[in-house]
């Protein structure tokens, strides 16, 4: 075979453009402060095919998987929407970046690819392996996985961070998810924003008395009294300081008997995530109920 | 009768402020009387207010002459709930091992399979016997494993059964512990709801 080395030079050039866009895309994202204009370059990043050099190849420990780079855009989601710090560290020998959130020293986060056919990244705690939430940059998704961040709430690197830590976490969460509604994501964090405590809807309709009686049992062992709701409306409550837990019952259009939580905090800063973390009878209530009392989330996308 | 009801509930309230007062439908002079506003509170009397008379649900009562008579954190349904409790604990062990007992089926169809694939081998006897041998173990974890459906409404019987009786030492608990807030002891409270009527009259002769 003759070899043309002015094609071969060309083919050089060529590859080299390929890796000069990449420089490009890299160099933007670690500049970006805007959420669309960082969502933008990781859209870039994500769909960047790297065969497209021909001739040049890349094999080095310096080269990293999507899940490292949606890692680091999401860092610096985090870093505008939050005081508290936020650091990327690329332990050795790894190739996907970990996020540390300075209110939870005793845990580590990283994303991972979701296996559905949209596609999609989990947020996840390293060492529990439990999901925060689904972000899918492409269909333009974010949801909070209500049953893993329940538990995660309850683990000892988070109760140990405390109610605080828990506060800033899910402020900063909630104020990514605004940061992507404004740039016409479809969100879901339900029962996560301090703002919007209320009408958090129970998965099964028609509960029977024992899961309330389930409650007020657990509760009466903790010293808590889950009391009859007054003043026409229809459930129970539970008073936990100054804050009311409200468990409230409607009838819809077929006359079946939908149940929801209210969360009534006039500090605004209890949701019921910290109820989770802060009366463990609580969560091993709605843990042994789930089917019934659980929240409803967008579950279809998250799969084990 | 309205304003006789209303007289009568305000001044009951004044003497009881714990006491919940349910109106009948049917029975305008009539009404249901809980104490306390806890989840299922307890209907503990009927007043009629045209006989101005309180009828106390008797068994409520000795059940709580019961309970003072326990030493303190116990109570009337703690034995039961504790036979109940071990009976549910050997039912859900037996459901954890469902797994296990998977498990081990599957490592004895795979010892079957290989032992009839053994079976031209010169060890037919004891390959025979071998086999039965393990037939008769997997035939027992599966005989185990069909029993799982049957003990899940067993231990959903047993559970339902001991929340119930939490429920009614935990009722109890609140209401002697809303009556002591307020009364030296279960007697005395007893003694004003069986005055009412008497101090009623008192009341609205000392106003004229």
């Amino acid at each position: 075979m003759n070899f043309d080395t002015y094609n071969y030079s060309q083919q050089l050039k060529k590859d080299l453009e390929v890796f000069q866009r990449w420089q490009v895309l890299i160099e933007a994202l670690s500049e970006a402060n805007q959420t669309a204009e960082i969502l933008d370059i990781t859209k870039k990043i994500l769909a960047f095919d790297v065969h497209k050099s021909e001739i040049m190849r890349v094999a080095s420990e310096h080269w990293y998987p999507n899940t490292h780079w949606i890692a680091v855009a999401f860092s610096n989601l985090a870093k505008m929407t939050s005081l508290s710090h936020t650091q990327v560290i690329l332990p050795k020998m790894q190739k996907v970046a970990e996020l540390h959130f300075e209110e939870f020293p005793n845990a580590a986060f990283q994303f991972t690819k979701a296996p559905l056919a949209a596609g999609g990244y989990y947020l996840e705690e390293i060492s529990q392996n439990l999901r925060v939430a689904y972000w899918d940059i492409v269909n333009k998704r974010f949801y909070l996985d209500t049953v893993h961040f329940m538990k995660l709430v309850q683990t000892e690197a988070i109760q140990i961070a405390g109610v605080e830590a828990l506060t800033i976490f899910q402020k900063r969460l909630t104020a990514i998810s605004y940061l992507l509604k404004d740039n016409e994501y479809s969100i879901d964090i339900v029962g996560l924003d301090m703002t919007d405590t209320q009408n958090l809807m129970m998965q099964q309709k028609d509960l029977s008395a024992e899961i309330l009686d389930s409650l007020f049992v657990e509760a009466a062992k903790q010293n808590f009294v889950l009391t009859l709701l007054q003043n026409d409306k229809d459930g129970a409550v539970l008073k936990i300081g100054s804050v009311s837990l409200e468990i409230i019952q409607h009838r819809d259009q077929q006359e079946h008997a939908v149940w929801q939580y209210d969360i009534i905090d006039n500090n605004k800063r209890v949701t019921i995530y910290t109820l989770f973390q802060q009366l463990p009878f609580f969560a091993n209530w709605y843990e042994k109920w789930f089917n019934e009392v659980g929240l409803k989330d967008k579950r279809a996308v998250f799969v084990d | 009768m309205f304003n006789l009801n209303f007289t009568i509930c305000q001044y009951l309230k004044q003497q009881f402020s714990f006491f919940d007062f349910v109106a009948t439908s049917d029975e305008p002079s009539i009404y249901q009387v809980y104490i306390g506003t806890w989840w299922d509170h307890r209907q503990f009397a009927i007043l009629d207010v045209l006989s101005l008379t309180l009828t106390i649900n008797k068994k409520i009562v000795s059940e709580w002459q019961e309970t003072i008579k326990l030493p303190t954190g116990a109570n009337i349904n703690d034995i039961q709930i504790r036979e109940i409790k071990q009976i549910t604990n050997g039912l859900q062990t037996f459901l954890d091992d469902e797994t296990k007992r998977n498990l081990e089926v599957q490592v004895l169809n795979d010892q079957l399979a290989q032992l009839k694939e053994n079976k031209s081998g010169l060890l037919g006897r004891t390959d025979k016997k071998a086999r039965e041998e393990l037939e008769n173990k997997r035939d027992l974890l599966l005989a185990s494993q069909q029993r799982v459906p049957e003990v899940k409404a067993k231990l959903a019987e047993h559970e339902s059964e001991m929340l119930q009786l939490e429920k009614d030492d935990a009722l109890r608990h609140l209401e002697i512990e809303e009556i002591l807030s307020h009364f030296d002891d279960i007697d005395a409270f007893i003694q004003k709801v069986d005055h009412l009527y008497v101090d009623y009259l008192k009341t609205l002769l000392q106003k004229k």
